[in-house]
């Protein structure tokens, strides 16, 4: 049991006198990574995520917009091609009766 | 910043950025990423250290409301390093992307002449070295998150309880429970481990 102890206790003071690692050089120069992080500093301000909102709140603007013309131009196809689309029927069905009368067919 | 410009104190550029000038953040920046980047270095692996030492920068910028000049910044900084440290492996715990590594022969080897104390005069060796440091990363591996910052602050990088209860934003109490029963823990690693290597 104390041999145990003892086994142990030089295998951790071993493992805490390893050196702790040192920093690693940087992957990508100092410079780049300096405005990496000032980049995410500045989207992370209020005004710019005021800024952010109101993009957002333009581009739901525009989509919903968008969804107007759209339903706008099919009611306005709807409007004309179901007049038209009456009055082919109209022609239709008075053709067949003037067929119908004069027995033409 | 003009090259014969006084150089302003962490307090004032503080000030300034608090008051909306954002770019004055970047002087804090570059005199004090060497601390950020040596304290994260010695907490998490060589690759995440830069992204890491972006993570505290942020953080520290988000929270820089609630900065009080009580304390150095260098010392506030040192706070958010370390808990950002301790969330970078709670969250590798949580989402662990690579099965936990194990030792080899080597590391074994390594294991076995230390127990038996024959292996003092090899620590000058830099394979000893990083064998004893990639044994203690596998043995880190196996306790918690929080317990492992612990272990680190204490063992390796020497702070007093009080210190380490500072920088984890704790009760002096709570990190000697958890000290105490994260070398418990460890002990119990290693020695199922050298049991195994017999």
């Amino acid at each position: 049991m104390n041999e145990r102890k003892s086994k142990l206790d030089r295998v951790e003071q071993a493992l805490w006198q390893a050196p702790p690692p040192a920093a690693p050089p940087p992957a990508q120069p100092i410079e780049v990574w300096q405005a990496n992080v000032m980049r995410a500093v500045r989207l992370a301000t209020p005004e710019a995520e005021a800024a952010l909102l109101d993009l957002s709140w333009l581009r739901l603007q525009r989509a919903a917009l968008t969804a107007v013309m759209v339903a706008a131009v099919g009611w306005l196809v709807v409007l004309v091609w179901a007049p038209l689309r009456d009055s082919d029927l109209a022609r239709a069905a008075w053709r067949q009766s003037v067929a119908e009368t004069w027995n033409l067919e | 910043m003009q090259p014969d410009a006084p150089e302003q104190s962490d307090a004032e550029l503080i000030a300034r950025v608090r008051a909306g000038h954002v770019n004055d953040y970047e002087p804090l920046l570059t005199r004090h990423r060497e601390q950020v980047f040596a304290i994260v270095a010695r907490h998490v692996p060589a690759a995440q250290v830069a992204e890491q030492a972006h993570e505290v920068f942020v953080r520290a910028f988000l929270s820089l409301k609630t900065y009080r000049a009580e304390k150095p910044f260098a010392h506030w900084l040192a706070r958010i390093a370390v808990r950002t440290c301790c969330d970078f492996w709670r969250q590798k715990q949580r989402h662990p992307e690579t099965p936990a590594s194990t030792l080899d022969a080597d590391h074994q080897d390594w294991l076995e002449t230390t127990a038996q104390g024959l292996a003092r005069e090899q620590f000058a060796g830099e394979v000893a070295r990083r064998e004893a440091a990639e044994v203690l990363d596998w043995a880190l591996a196996q306790v918690g998150a929080t317990e492992r910052m612990v272990l680190t602050l204490l063992h390796r990088d020497g702070h007093s309880v009080a210190e380490i209860a500072d920088l984890l934003g704790w009760t002096q109490t709570r990190v000697k429970v958890t000290a105490f029963r994260a070398r418990h823990k460890l002990r119990g690693i290693l020695g199922r481990q050298l049991k195994a290597t017999r």
